[in-house]
């Protein structure tokens, strides 16, 4: 976490001058019944993902991802990116991180994991998904720009502020991300404010995160508003790192306003996620995790619970190409008992999905 | 209010799990579990293994500021010391009151008895 805030910067005699690396993620998905209009399997390269991460000077460093798939046919697009300054300082005899970070996507800055860009389930099967969830869920990603400002005080108080807006059509095309339609009307901001608490053996924390964007279709009037404000904590023990549990959950409540595609009608979307762990040794895990997406829209709901096993034979200090060679394997089930706002036919939607997740 | 019913089962469901998780924590009174828990993360004891910190082989009795390949901050290249157990117990309380400017970002620990025994432990890496 403090890697995160303090830029990206720390760094070891071992530490490469040029951070690189690369992540690799392979995966195999099967629906329970095969839908009118898609595949009932997929075999993929999933990710395939080149790093720029760690330090480019001693108060500067970036996390930015360009990712491939089998489905993009080798065409390489600009993933997450975080380029962030930080500064430790002194605060009227406090300890503080400061830092600015420019990125492109709402929560990527973020160091818990209680919040969408960084949330339970890391990797998880392209073939389906909720089609209703809040826009501060992933619903901007890649094809904004934003900066905000963040401090860390005292080791618990974490605030952040900035704005993010569309970013232009060209440069969206230059880096092979789609240009979305409806964009930004304007600047949207965002906010975060959390409290943290890392005891080392444990830690905790408890936040609150909210966004107002304006949305406005290339080929309408109006705009539709979407205001969001959510809640979330974390807890996490950790002790001698042989077992490890953490348990995560988050509330967003949304409330859209939406004057250019339905009339200025109201609507209210409500996500509510919790996910536990347990990992043995660093090496085997379970998860499990349950969402509730609800809202006064007719297809809006969405309920189900997503378990997974996984095994980490390679990525630890002391295993066997460390710290180059990481390697996750992992099986996951995901069950649906509404889908889309209908219940009948919801578990045609189930998915099992296997990965197998490389790092160097 | 079905709503408001489940977020709350929700709410009690998580805080149910968070007080089984921290009754089940072990005790942590071997020198190498306060290591683990406190010290892991950023140190090895193997030797010439850096991490985030220098590598701790053979830290009691060492001069400050002396691991091969390791990038010390200013204060602890100029600090000269040699860590005695009782330096390492005066560091460890409080590392910034007695190297201030370190670049260890470790707020101390206060449990004199985990003190001891996580020098005690370290006493014997060499």
């Amino acid at each position: 976490m403090k890697f995160k805030l303090g830029g990206y910067t720390d760094s070891t005699a071992a530490s490469p001058l040029i951070p690189l690396s690369a992540m690799l993620v392979a995966s195999a998905s099967n629906l329970k019944t095969k839908p009118e209009d898609g595949p009932k399997t997929d075999r993929s390269i999933q990710e395939a993902s080149v790093f720029l991460a760690g330090r480019l000077t001693s108060n500067i460093g970036s996390f930015i991802q360009a990712t491939t798939s089998s489905a993009d046919h080798g065409r390489v697009s600009l993933d997450n990116v975080d380029v962030r300054a930080a500064k430790a300082i002194d605060l009227k005899g406090q300890d503080a991180i400061v830092g600015v970070s420019f990125n492109n996507n709402p929560t990527v800055t973020d160091p818990l994991n209680t919040v969408p860009a960084w949330r339970f389930p890391y990797m998880t099967s392209e073939l389906t998904g909720p089609g209703s969830s809040p826009l501060l869920d992933g619903g901007l990603e890649m094809q904004v720009g934003g900066i905000t400002a963040y401090a860390f005080v005292n080791d618990s108080i974490y605030v952040e502020l900035g704005g993010y807006s569309s970013l232009p059509d060209s440069f969206l095309n230059t880096v092979n991300v789609d240009v979305p339609d409806p964009k930004l009307n304007g600047v949207a901001p965002y906010w975060r404010l959390a409290y943290i608490k890392d005891n080392h053996k444990d830690a905790y924390s408890i936040g609150l995160v909210g966004m107002n964007a304006s949305l406005r279709p290339t080929d309408g009037t109006g705009s539709d508003k979407y205001d969001d404000i959510g809640v979330d904590a974390s807890y996490q023990f950790l002790g001698t790192r042989k077992h490890i549990f953490t348990a995560n959950s988050s509330y967003i409540h949304e409330r859209q306003t939406l004057g250019a595609t339905d009339s200025g009608n109201k609507y209210n979307l409500d996500r509510f996620d919790i996910a536990g762990s347990y990992y043995y040794d660093q090496t085997y895990g379970l998860n499990a995790g349950l969402f509730r997406i609800n809202g006064n829209a007719s297809d809006a709901d969405s309920n189900g619970y997503i378990l997974q096993a996984d095994w980490t034979p390679f990525g630890k200090e002391g295993s066997w190409g460390a710290p180059w060679a990481n390697v996750r394997v992992g099986l996951q089930y995901t069950g649906y008992s509404k889908f889309d706002g209908s219940s009948a036919n919801a578990s045609d939607n189930n998915t099992t999905y296997a990965f197998i997740w490389t790092a160097f | 209010m079905k709503k408001a019913k489940n977020l709350l089962r929700g709410c009690v469901l998580v805080g149910l799990l968070w007080a089984a998780l921290i009754r089940v924590a072990p005790a942590d009174d071997s020198g190498k579990d306060v290591f683990e828990e406190q010290c892991a993360e950023c140190h090895s004891v193997l030797k010439d293994k850096n991490k985030k910190g220098p590598s701790l082989f053979g830290v009691v009795g060492r001069k400050s500021g002396s691991v091969d390949g390791y990038e010390y901050s200013d204060a602890m290249k100029s600090a000269n010391l040699v860590w005695t157990q009782e330096d390492l117990d005066q560091y460890l309380t409080y590392p910034r009151k007695m190297v201030p400017g370190t670049k260890m970002k470790y707020d101390g620990l206060e449990a004199r008895n985990q003190r001891s025994a996580l020098i005690q432990y370290l006493g014997n890496i060499k």
